[in-house]
């Protein structure tokens, strides 16, 4: 057994993998796919051995986004989304899920294997409705209206296909069998997804893009609760054993909060000072750019918020109207459209000129993400004089009268 | 049984038909549990499983049960005394049809009861699982239970593996249980600019089509039954029929509305009444008043939902480990065969004459009634006395499981016999 080295991953990243085979893969679909059949036949070709992943210097990154895949999932139930730009990206985006995996199979909890996979499976999810909207655009920007063969569409088709769904179409709507269609909504609970309200036509179920991606969410989640734990050898667990025992420690802690249906659960002293602001405006009835309700609705619901509570909190607003509300954060939540969205990232906030009052937190180079602001600034330690520690009692009543 | 003598007769018509009658052996049922009731028991046998037909012929010829079971499940091992241990693999998908359970036909004669639950059974075959859930004609047995109903048992390879909570839906579907109107008549809401950036919202719905599938399609041709039966009525009567429904409404719904929905409906503009179009248009929006579309909603949800929902009972479907009358059997309460049957055969049959076993004699027997009763059965028809009576054996063995006759104790030839 060799170690790679530091130039053959290089040369990894410089090669992009012809699909011969027709298959749907390349280095940056593989990293944003990374439990697709054939995103494991591309790594395994690569030639990385699981002792290399652990041990060498060049995986370090992989090894880091590997171990935050899991201890977001830890926090937020979902794997926040990284973008990838660069094939460098995509192959450290790629490698960090094995890496994940093995760190999940060594901490051998059963439970928090389905809390990971739900996690891996959301992130799908948002890539998977990303591709369709990113179609969209493209379609929309050579001047023609979106046909009915969407590309995005097409892909979502081929990911579902390869995870063993068979998609039909009826009418020219998107259709499954409704066997299939029980299986993998029996976890979703809402009546708007009861067989009874359903179009169903001679045994197929009519679906629109924002479900088929739901139901292959549901089967990405089925498909890696099945295959975890993976064995896992002594000089793995050797290896990976301090990750381990800070993912398991970030677990307790979050186990043992209260899983209050307030706002307990959500602690606004760790939310970033954008989302602070938001908030604030909308309590106080100002005129927030849709863009920023967009962000808070699905920054306060990626923190585990239901529908209901991120309601009553913008109620407090005097000239509040309940249900353009209602239809708002339903949309976003994805109790309409079965795309739950996540909040954008910080460069895209910047963008929408939301990105209020940065604090130093927010301007380390590695700050990328209200979530990972949220994330980092509930563990770290709160050291005397650390810049992350600007917590005042004006958000601390505030935390309470939510 | 009310008598050993009747007792003896009975099991002596049984094992002729068992000795005679091709038995219909569920697929894989190698690997069914087998569960047997006897006249002269309480307990029921279970736990029992049979390599071949033949073992299980031999088994009912020797000890004639009154009720032969199966399980709708088949498992790695059927005869493990305990549930845990026979490993359960699939089980066909079942829906039992019953007149406790088929709303307006327990009260009923034996005989309409049996044809109301038949029409149910129809209306489950056509409309939800041959029509909606696309199931083959090959996937289905129909089957008559030999008591107050039907068994359909689906065996498509896909309804297998579903679980229980799965089947759970499929019974909710066939039932129209939590059926959500807001999803049959979607509400899109548009924004009315008010001043400045500010916007209400206001919504609309939507009217569902005639190609819609599922609950969408089967209300709207609710509807337009409901809109034909009510174009059918004088004004008074229309709106007597109206109110009558919507008696049974949470809400208070006057006069006034009443008055106002019909005329929303049916009174003409340029020729077209708002019923005409509905029809046409596929449109909801002919409603005057909040109030008057909201009454329509009551009125479709109390009135149409009713008329179009399919029955089954429940637990019975959900239960992926029920034990279920074996086809060609016997019902030790009737004497009827449980007889397996066609969509096509459906229709034409007549439990008083289909499901009489043929090897049950034409021998005379005298019985004693409890009292006076009419019945037919094959092609004749009985006017039976309280007391003695000359009956043919298949008649006896009918009116005695029924608990309505029994063997006159001062006759012995079939004790001898
Ligand atoms: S840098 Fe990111 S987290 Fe900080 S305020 Fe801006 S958008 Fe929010």
């Amino acid at each position: 057994m060799y170690v790679k080295s530091n130039s053959q991953v290089i040369v990894l990243t410089a090669r992009f993998i012809s699909d011969a085979a027709g298959g749907i893969v390349d280095h940056k679909t593989a990293a944003r796919y990374p439990f697709l059949r054939e995103a494991a036949e591309l790594l395994k070709s690569e030639g990385v051995t699981l002792e290399g992943l652990i041990s060498d210097r060049a995986y370090e990154r992989a090894r880091t986004l590997g171990k935050d895949r899991v201890l977001e999932a830890v926090e937020f139930a979902k794997v926040v989304e990284r973008p990838i730009a660069t094939e460098t990206d995509a192959v450290n985006e790629l490698l960090s899920y094995p890496v994940a995996r093995m760190l999940v199979s060594c901490l051998g909890d059963e439970k928090f294997v389905h809390r990971y996979a739900i996690a891996e499976a959301k992130l799908a999810n948002a890539r998977l409705s990303r591709e369709i909207e990113r179609a969209k655009e493209r379609s929309a920007k050579r001047g023609r209206m979106p046909p009915s063969g969407n590309d995005g569409v097409d892909f979502v088709m081929k990911v579902a296909d390869e995870l063993g769904l068979e998609i039909s179409s009826v009418d020219d709507f998107l259709a499954v069998d409704f066997t299939d269609f029980l299986r993998f909504s029996s976890a979703i609970k809402s009546r708007s997804w009861k067989l009874v309200n359903q179009d169903v036509r001679n045994g197929k179920i009519l679906i629109n893009e924002g479900r088929l991606i739901r139901l292959v969410e549901q089967m990405i989640s089925d498909r890696i609760i099945s295959e975890l734990p993976l064995p896992v050898n002594d000089t793995i667990i050797q290896a990976l054993a301090d990750d381990v025992e800070e993912i398991r420690q970030q677990l307790e802690v979050k186990r043992a909060e209260r899983p209050e249906r307030d706002f307990g659960r959500v602690s606004i002293v760790r939310f970033p000072p954008c989302m602070k602001k938001l908030l604030e405006m909308i309590r106080a009835g100002e005129n927030v750019p849709h863009t920023g309700r967009f962000a808070i609705v699905a920054f306060l619901h990626t923190l585990g918020m239901d529908s209901d509570t991120i309601l009553s909190t913008f109620s407090a607003s005097a000239d509040f109207d309940e249900s353009k509300s209602r239809y708002q954060i339903q949309h976003i939540t994805g109790e309409i459209s079965g795309t739950e969205y996540t909040p954008p990232e910080c460069s895209t906030m910047k963008s929408y000129g939301i990105c209020y009052d940065p604090d130093s937190l927010c301007n380390k180079e590695w700050m990328g993400h209200p979530l990972k602001y949220y994330r980092l600034k509930g563990r770290r330690p709160r050291k005397r004089g650390d810049d992350v520690k600007e917590e005042s009692s004006r958000s601390s009543a505030r935390a309470g009268r939510l | 049984m009310a008598s050993d003598a009747s007792r003896i007769f009975v099991t002596k018509q049984f094992a002729l038909h068992y000795r005679d009658a091709p038995l219909t052996m569920p697929d894989r049922f190698g690997k069914r549990e087998f569960g047997f009731m006897f006249f002269d028991r309480r307990f029921m046998m279970r736990h029992m499983a049979f390599p071949s037909r033949a073992a299980l012929k031999k088994y009912l010829v020797e000890n004639v049960p009154a009720h032969v079971y199966y399980s709708t499940a088949y498992y790695e091992k059927p005869d493990a005394a305990k549930m845990k241990d026979k490993n359960w693999l699939a089980a066909d998908l079942l829906f039992d049809l019953d007149a406790d359970h088929v709303r307006g036909a327990e009260d009923l004669p034996y005989e309409q009861m049996l044809e109301r639950v038949k029409g149910e059974v129809k209306r489950l075959l056509d409309e939800f699982l041959l029509g909606d859930l696309g199931f083959e004609q090959t996937d289905l047995n129909i089957v008559f239970s030999g008591g107050r109903g039907y068994h359909v048992h689906v065996r498509s390879p896909k309804a297998l593996r579903l679980s229980s909570h799965e089947r759970r839906e499929i019974v909710d579907y066939v039932t129209g249980t939590d059926l959500d109107l807001d999803w049959v008549f979607p509400v899109t809401p548009f924004e009315q600019r008010r001043f400045r950036d500010r916007a209400g919202l206001e919504y609309k719905r939507t009217m569902p089509k005639s190609e819609d599938g599922g609950w969408r399609g089967r209300i709207r041709s609710g509807i337009e039954d409901l809109l034909v039966e009510l174009e059918s009525l004088s004004e008074e009567d229309a709106k007597a029929r109206i109110a009558d429904v919507l008696k049974e409404s949470k809400r208070d719904i006057g006069e006034k509305t009443i008055d106002g929905l019909y005329a929303d409906l049916f009174a003409k503009r340029r020729g077209r009444s708002g019923a005409d179009r509905m029809r046409e248009d596929d449109t909801y929006e002919v409603f005057s008043e909040k109030r008057h579309s909201e009454a329509f909603l009551s009125l479709v949800n109390l009135r149409v939902c009713g008329d179009v929902k399919g029955e089954t009972d429940e637990p019975v479907t959900s239960d992926v480990r029920r034990l279920i009358r074996l086809p060609s059997s016997l019902h030790g309460k009737t004497g009827f065969e449980v007889v397996p049957l066609t969509r096509d055969e459906l229709d034409s049959f007549d439990p008083f004459v289909d499901a009489i076993p043929r090897a049950f004699e034409e021998t005379s027997v005298d019985v004693r009634c409890n009292s006076s009763i009419s019945l037919g059965l094959r092609d004749q028809r009985f006017e039976l006395e309280e007391g003695v009576n000359q009956v043919p054996a298949y008649a006896a063995v009918h009116l005695i499981c029924r608990n309505l006759a029994s063997i006159d104790n001062s006759h012995t030839k079939y004790l001898s016999a």
